[in-house]
């Protein structure tokens, strides 16, 4: 009669780490401390809130990224100072700078967001979805144009890697157009899914080259704005610097356009340049259900334009705010944004993918 | 997830907070105060706000010119003195000075000082006149003959060499009056201010100047307004109309678009020069020395350009540019020393604007101070 010979277990398939509801790190109680760490020294030594939290790997990795940050920051505005903003240098030494700006407060943000986080992340990466459309209204306050409401509606279409984004934006008070197709090609990154077709866990990770165009006809103001522009942009899920950053996302763009004005009542037509830039950090949450994300984008065309600030530096800062997105249903679900620069706009739409 | 809400609104807070919609409403109300003051029973008022009141007692004022031609309405309180002292500054080198009581009586007035040629201090008799109306300008005011000026910005912390441009203005024997485009100073402080005043006593030419960014770095740029005068203001000088806008904070205020708005109806049909410190528009786009909304910048564009306005002249990048912005000629003059534009191969300059405005002919030419 053979023995039946035992064989070992299988060694456990390790959980998948990036999943929420899975907790990765301890319970503690000095996240308090470690927030205050993140907060002071943490703004000017970044990391300190990980490492008050025993993360001293990216700890480190955190003050590297701002000592990177501030290189670029140096390098860019001594540049800059040096040169007396020359037209020759100006465009690859304001790219340093918002690429090491950018660093600094990701780095920043990061350590902040991993100090306070619990013990399992907010959420996971969900799908790529094939289709998404969106439709929606925004509040604006602009001190200089009288437009107070906008609808805003858009489409996201994806054949393998590449994208097509048409949308349109309407300020109904007071005549005002803005229409905007973005064609893009993802390098790397999730392949678009459908819905109900997700077999595998998705990674948030992309990196995408786009070229758009961008038509906004102010009717009553008698000019029309036409941006030409391209941009490489890209995602890092953040749990590659670390665990306590499992859920969180770092975005960062750069490119550049030409803009044709034209003027309506004058039959004149004048072409300027515009520099491209943009970051963001967010989180995801739930389970592949949605993500909230702080932004900022330096363009100064479009609705909200660049940050009117008091005091010398004026002119020189973009927009900031937050925009989220939330599945409430497999199809249907919510998106939200608050912008801030020289208007501030703010609203909701619908999102329905497939 | 509470702690992480709350960091998040601190941020979005702290981002809006900076982000401030109307970061010129201050000084364009300040603008609207300018050249009206009251002291011991005694009302100065300098018409339109073309000048900025220095100091006022019940028998002495001492006025900052802010326009080639002032007119000056003096109430005096329940005493009347027998004299008035006026010292008035920065005016043109061959202004006249004529004053009238309330009845419209000429009196008589005595030049008692003119340290430089842009000051004088005068001796006014009253006569016990109760309010006196003073008349400050050129013999030829009336006239549309072509003129010219002198137009330049950015001095900043080059104030150490600004007599090099200054003596080279002295040798443009045509020019009326200097158009300065902001930037005087490096951070707008009073002794800033107060020593390019003193700068400019070699120099025998008044400056009409709107103030730039960096004039704001001194509570909003309010000692700018003591000692200057207004941010935004328009006068005419023989047929011809300069308007200089408060640009500093990359924007306009709304009050400024009013203001504007009747400035431009005014200067409509005749040469209109406008000029203000940060262009709508930087000819290099992606270096965004510009209005911080490029709508904004359009929307003005397309009013001036409706307008007819003749030209445009801008500071803040300190280098030369000559362009196009809606189809008007625009000029960026930043040569006054400031950190200069390296590898432009233009060094510090200042433009003489030849106008004439029986033609509408605007003409500029840079004028090199830096021979190399």
């Amino acid at each position: 009669m053979p023995v039946a010979t035992a064989q070992p277990a299988s060694p456990a398939k390790p959980a998948n780490p990036s999943t929420a509801g899975q907790k990765d790190v301890e319970e503690t109680s000095d996240r308090p401390l470690a927030v205050g760490a993140s907060l002071i020294p943490g703004a000017l030594v970044h990391g300190a809130g990980h490492f008050v939290r025993g993360e001293k790997k990216t700890a480190r990795t955190l003050l590297l990224m701002e000592g990177t940050g501030l290189g670029f920051v140096a390098v860019g505005l001594g540049g800059l100072a040096l040169t007396g903003a020359s037209r020759r240098v100006v465009t690859p030494l304001a790219m340093t700078t918002i690429v090491g700006g950018s660093l600094f407060l990701l780095s920043w943000v990061a350590d902040v967001y991993g100090s306070a986080r619990g013990a399992e992340p907010l959420g996971r990466p969900g799908f790529v979805p094939s289709l998404e459309t969106s439709l929606g209204v925004r509040g604006i306050y602009d001190p200089i144009f009288s437009h107070r409401f906008l609808v805003v509606e858009s489409i996201d279409a994806r054949f393998g890697k590449l994208r097509l984004s048409p949308s349109m934006t309407l300020a109904p008070g007071r005549p005002s157009t803005r229409a905007r197709v973005e064609v893009g090609y993802r390098f790397l990154g999730e392949a678009p899914e459908h819905v109900g077709d997700r077999s595998r866990p998705s990674r948030g990770s992309y990196l995408e080259a786009y070229g758009g165009v961008t038509h906004h006809a102010y009717t009553v103001d008698a000019f029309q704005l036409t941006t030409f522009e391209w941009m490489l942009q890209g995602r890092v899920d953040l749990r590659l610097l670390g665990r306590l950053l499992r859920g969180s996302f770092a975005e960062l763009g750069l490119g550049t356009g030409v803009v044709r004005n034209h003027y309506d009542a004058l039959g004149v037509n004048e072409t300027t340049t515009l520099l491209l830039g943009k970051t963001a950090f967010g989180t995801y949450v739930g389970d592949g259900r949605g993500e909230v994300a702080l932004v900022y984008d330096h363009r100064r065309d479009g609705f909200v334009g660049g940050a009117r600030l008091p005091g010398i530096p004026a002119g020189f800062l973009g927009s900031g705010g937050m925009r989220a997105k939330y599945f409430f249903t497999e199809e249907l679900g919510l998106s939200a944004e608050m912008l801030f620069g020289g208007a501030y706009l703010g609203g909701l739409s619908v999102v329905v993918r497939q | 997830m509470r702690r992480f809400s709350s960091v998040v609104l601190t941020i979005i807070g702290s981002v809006a907070l900076l982000s401030c919609l109307d970061p010129a409403s201050d000084r364009a109300a300040r603008d609207e105060r300018v050249g009206r003051a009251a002291a011991e029973g005694t009302t100065l008022t300098v018409t339109g706000g073309h000048g900025a009141v220095r100091a006022l007692g019940q028998d002495v004022a001492h006025v900052w010119g802010g326009a080639p031609v002032l007119d000056i309405v003096i109430d005096l309180g329940a005493v009347s003195p027998a004299t008035f002292t006026l010292r008035l500054e920065n005016l043109l080198p061959d202004a006249v000075v004529v004053a009238r009581d309330e009845n419209d009586a000429p009196l008589d007035v005595v030049t008692t000082a003119s340290p430089a040629p842009t000051e004088r201090s005068l001796a006014l008799t009253l006569k016990g006149a109760r309010s006196v109306r003073v008349h400050v300008g050129p013999p030829d005011e009336a006239s549309s003959d072509p003129f010219r000026i002198i137009v330049f910005g950015d001095v900043q912390e080059a104030i150490d060499e600004v007599q090099d441009i200054y003596r080279r203005m002295n040798d443009e024997p045509t020019a009326r009056f200097v158009v300065m485009v902001g930037d005087l100073t490096e951070r707008g402080t009073e002794d800033e201010l107060v020593r390019f005043q003193a700068e400019m006593k070699t120099l025998r030419l008044p400056i009409f100047t709107t103030l730039g960014n960096h004039e704001l770095g001194t509570d909003d740029g309010e000692p700018y307004g003591r000692y200057f005068g207004r941010g935004s203001d328009s006068f005419v000088f023989h047929g011809a109309r300069v308007t200089q806008l408060d640009s500093a904070s990359a924007t306009l205020d709304p009050q400024v678009y009013d203001w504007l708005d009747g400035w431009l109806a005014e200067g409509r049909g005749g040469v209109h020069i406008v000029t203000m410190h940060v262009p709508p528009q930087d000819p290099i786009g992606t270096r965004a020395g510009a209005f911080a909304s490029n709508a904004e910048a359009n929307l003005l564009l397309s009013k001036l350009g409706r307008a007819q306005v003749t030209a445009t002249f801008y500071g803040h990048i300190h280098s030369y540019y000559a362009y196009e912005n809606a189809g008007i000629p625009a000029i960026i003059t930043g040569g006054g020393g400031a950190i200069p534009e390296r590898m432009d191969t233009i060094g510090r300059h200042f433009m003489a604007v030849d106008i004439d405005p029986r033609t509408r002919r605007v003409e500029s030419a840079l004028v090199p101070v830096d021979h190399d």
